[in-house]
């Protein structure tokens, strides 16, 4: 079942005490999709790691579907990573030795071992769907841009989570690749209510989502409904 | 608990010493990849950096090889010289120095010495208990190659049945080691004396009619020519040791017409008897001993060099080993990101220590595994050389000294490993993400 | 005076200083063992005695071993080769008339198999030794746990 998301009080400071974060109050229904935008350092990004629990806030809650992940240990924020998100990352990071399939399954390396079968059938199910069904058993350094990013975006996928976020998922891509991607993503999401949120400086992915939050020096200055 | 461990066979013993060097390193592995499958992922990891990972590979293997080698090489180089002794029950001599005579006698590594005259080896041969008594008269060689006189109870005692031909039955016939520059049916002119300063005319109008070849024995005799003991004393114009008209050769021989001989190899009928022997001749005038108890003597002497070459090999794998250790934490840093990534995507701390745990492991086992197999090589080149040059067959092979050296080496990097994956998970995830 | 007073307690205590001085010889007939001795041997290792035996009879005689603490010691002979260093069980050795034996270090030794205690050095026991019929007495001084030798061996009785 896709979470709600609920934040309060969240606040992010950085060692030298600069706040980098400040947000009272912010709610996501399941299967919403949000556009996280907003200037260079307005902290977008940092929002994006504190909702996925990659990093931990110093102040406030983090609650999805009634989970308070600002209040877990790392294994248990991995674990909630691991069964509920699946992350898209601006720069794909992909393990150049393995092949698209490997890729797209790397879940299952760590997964229970109930899991691993269905998740690299998914991940294969993923990479069809996303037009790369042939070319599953190719090592990625042989892929373009676009086509390893998707690859990236199957990975996301397999586990099944219910949370897809994503940051910068078409920052590397020319307009034509970035077009297709994003509007992949918005589909694929919403055929399985899925919630996207995703950090972006394009408009134009920004435009597909229903949701638009702004931020600037670590504060959301507007927030509109597409 | 010692007396069980007593009792046990010494092979059981190896076995379970080495089980119990090994133990720790793989029981470490088996607890860090419990219900884990990190080895396709670590495969791909390693293929990354391959160039990195095979330096690592050749430092390991290049120490583990070092401290391999000289185990099986020292090892081989003593049981290659024991071996070339067993043969020499008791030697006698006149009184000198026992290990002289036994290089001369046994190592054909002839010295001058005194002589043991007709008449002490006629109370040696005749002495009660005394299967033969063959005297040894060595001095001459050829192209290299000792001219030893001796009887044919010697050959037969050294070598068993001969490979080819038949041995000696006169005083110009010669039998050849099995690896003598003499062919069967061949014959050879020795020189007096040996190495450069040998004179190569002072035999010349003499030869010697090789009639037969020994099977291999693995010691210096191989390369070595036998000859009558009569045809020693024959061209350096002595008395043969038999009277005028007696055309024979071997045992017995008129004290008064043999003019002696360097040593005695004597062999008893009983177990006992060598002993009985020893005492028996071990007076002032003659000196008997046992090649076997001089060996062990001067291997016991070596015993130290070869503890502190031992101690040298594994220091040496020790220093390697927290190279190793060093290095694994700088390689650590090559895969921070895709730990990250991992981390990022869910995978559990106890997967991601176990990823670099196992990058680390078959780093480990590869070069020890290289490590031995080069160890072993360079143990039989350095062997081949030792027989080429000193004729002791020399054969280093992989034994349960090694196997333990290696074992032990083993488990403790495979601990240590420990270490920098513990490091590997502590490391700030978000900045590994974003290099 | 004082020089007879001072010779008077050596003659005294020459008894005591014989005894002190030759109880590592043991006699019977002819025959004699002489500087017995063992290095330190741990508890349940195997101990090896070493010793003269002169035989000054006109009868040759058969050495065959010995006891201690009610244990047989074996008479044992050393061997050498590839496969290390050994000692193997001898019947008996002969010891021809007006000769003598030495039983030393990798030649040959009596063997007392997993002895009961540790064998320290500087310590003393007791044996017998079977020779020639006789079981002749013999106090065995234990040396240095590497010792080759006796710790006055050479010299004479």
């Amino acid at each position: 079942m896709t979470p709600a998301l609920h934040v309060e009080d969240l606040r992010v400071t950085s060692r030298e005490g600069r706040v980098l974060l400040d947000v009272p109050l912010l709610t996501l229904a399941p299967g919403q999709s949000l556009a996280l935008r907003g200037a260079s350092g307005a902290g977008k990004s940092t929002l994006l790691h504190v909702l996925s629990g990659l990093v931990r806030p110093s102040a406030g809650r983090v609650v999805w579907g009634g989970q308070d992940i600002a209040a877990l240990t790392e294994d248990a924020r991995a674990r909630f990573r691991r069964e509920t998100l699946g992350l898209i990352f601006q720069d794909c990071h992909l393990f150049e030795e393995l092949s698209a399939l490997g890729n797209a399954g790397l879940a299952s390396a760590f997964a229970p071992a109930r899991d691993r079968a269905p998740i690299r059938l998914a991940a294969a199910s993923w990479l069809a769907a996303l037009g790369l069904g042939q070319a599953g058993s190719r090592a990625v350094d042989s892929f373009s841009g676009g086509e390893r990013q998707r690859i990236a975006v199957a990975r996301a996928l397999a586990g099944g989570p219910p949370v897809i976020l994503a940051d910068e998922p078409t920052a590397a891509l020319d307009r034509a690749n970035a077009d297709a991607l994003g509007a992949d993503l918005v589909r694929l999401a919403a055929e399985g209510g899925r919630t996207l949120i995703v950090v972006t400086h394009d408009a134009a992915l920004a435009a597909r989502m229903g949701r638009q939050i702004t931020l600037a020096d670590g504060r959301i200055v507007e927030d509109t409904d597409a | 608990m010692l007396d069980l461990w007593a009792s046990l066979p010494p092979a059981l013993q190896d076995v379970l010493f080495a089980l119990a060097l090994i133990a720790p390193g793989l029981l470490a592995g088996a607890l860090v990849l419990r219900g884990l499958r990190p080895l396709p992922l670590v495969g791909a990891m390693l293929r990354r950096f391959a160039f990195v990972n095979a330096l690592f590979v050749a430092l390991i293997a290049v120490s583990v090889g070092l401290g391999v080698g000289l185990l099986a090489q020292e090892r081989g180089l003593r049981q290659g010289s024991a071996r070339s002794a067993e043969k020499f029950d008791l030697i006698v001599a006149a009184p000198g120095s026992e290990v002289t005579v036994m290089l001369a006698a046994v190592y054909l590594q002839p010295s001058d010495m005194a002589l043991v005259t007709g008449a002490q080896y006629a109370e040696i041969a005749a002495a009660e208990g005394v299967a033969f008594a063959a005297p040894i008269a060595f001095g001459d060689s050829y192209q290299g190659a000792p001219v030893v006189g001796t009887t044919v109870d010697f050959v037969t005692h050294l070598a068993g049945p001969l490979a080819e031909g038949r041995v000696f039955s006169a005083a110009e016939e010669a039998v050849a080691g099995a690896y003598a520059p003499v062919d069967v049916g061949g014959s050879f002119t020795p020189a007096h004396g040996h190495g450069p300063a040998a004179e190569h005319e002072a035999h010349e109008g003499f030869a010697y009619a090789v009639t037969g070849r020994m099977a291999p024995t693995g010691s210096p005799w191989d390369r070595a020519l036998l000859v009558p003991v009569e045809g020693v004393w024959a061209v350096h114009g002595l008395a043969n040791g038999h009277a005028p008209d007696d055309p024979r050769i071997g045992p017995p021989f008129v004290p008064e017409m043999m003019p002696g001989t360097p040593a005695v190899l004597v062999h008893a009928t009983e177990l006992w008897g060598n002993y009985a022997l020893k005492s028996r001749f071990t007076r002032g005038d003659l000196m008997a001993f046992f090649p076997g108890t001089v060996l062990a003597q001067l291997h016991a002497l070596m015993r130290d060099v070869r503890s502190a070459m031992s101690l040298m090999a594994v220091l040496t794998q020790v220093l390697v080993t927290l190279s190793v250790l060093i290095g694994l934490m700088i390689l650590v840093r090559l895969i921070a990101r895709s730990l990250a990534l991992l981390r990022a995507i869910g995978a559990p701390l106890r997967f991601v220590f176990a990823v670099v745990w196992a990058y680390s492991a078959a780093l480990i086992l590869s070069g020890a595994t290289l490590g031995l197999a080069l160890g072993w090589g360079a143990a039989r080149g350095i062997s081949a050389v030792i027989t080429a040059r000193t004729d002791v067959l020399v054969t280093a092979n992989l034994g349960w000294p090694e196997a333990h050296l290696v074992a032990g080496f083993i488990s403790l990097t495979l601990f240590m490993a420990l270490l920098p994956a513990w490091l590997a998970v502590r490391r700030p995830l978000l900045t590994d993400l974003r290099t | 005076m004082r020089a007879c007073l001072l010779s008077l307690l050596l003659i005294a205590a020459a008894p005591a200083l014989a005894e002190t001085h030759d109880d590592h010889v043991a006699e019977a007939e002819g025959l004699r063992v002489l500087h017995a001795w063992t290095p330190a041997t741990a508890k349940g290792a195997d101990a090896l005695v070493y010793m003269e035996v002169e035989n000054t009879s006109a009868a040759e005689v058969m050495l065959t071993g010995g006891e201690a603490e009610g244990a047989a010691l074996e008479l044992v002979g050393f061997s050498y080769g590839a496969a290390g260093e050994a000692w193997t069980v001898l019947p008996g050795l002969p010891i021809p008339a007006r000769a003598d034996v030495d039983l030393e270090p990798k030649v040959l030794a009596l063997r007392w198999s997993s002895v009961p205690m540790d064998l320290v050095p500087g310590a003393e026991l007791e044996i017998e030794v079977e020779v020639g019929g006789h079981h002749l007495h013999a106090h065995v001084e234990i040396g240095a746990a590497g010792a080759t030798g006796h710790s006055h061996a050479g010299h004479n009785h």
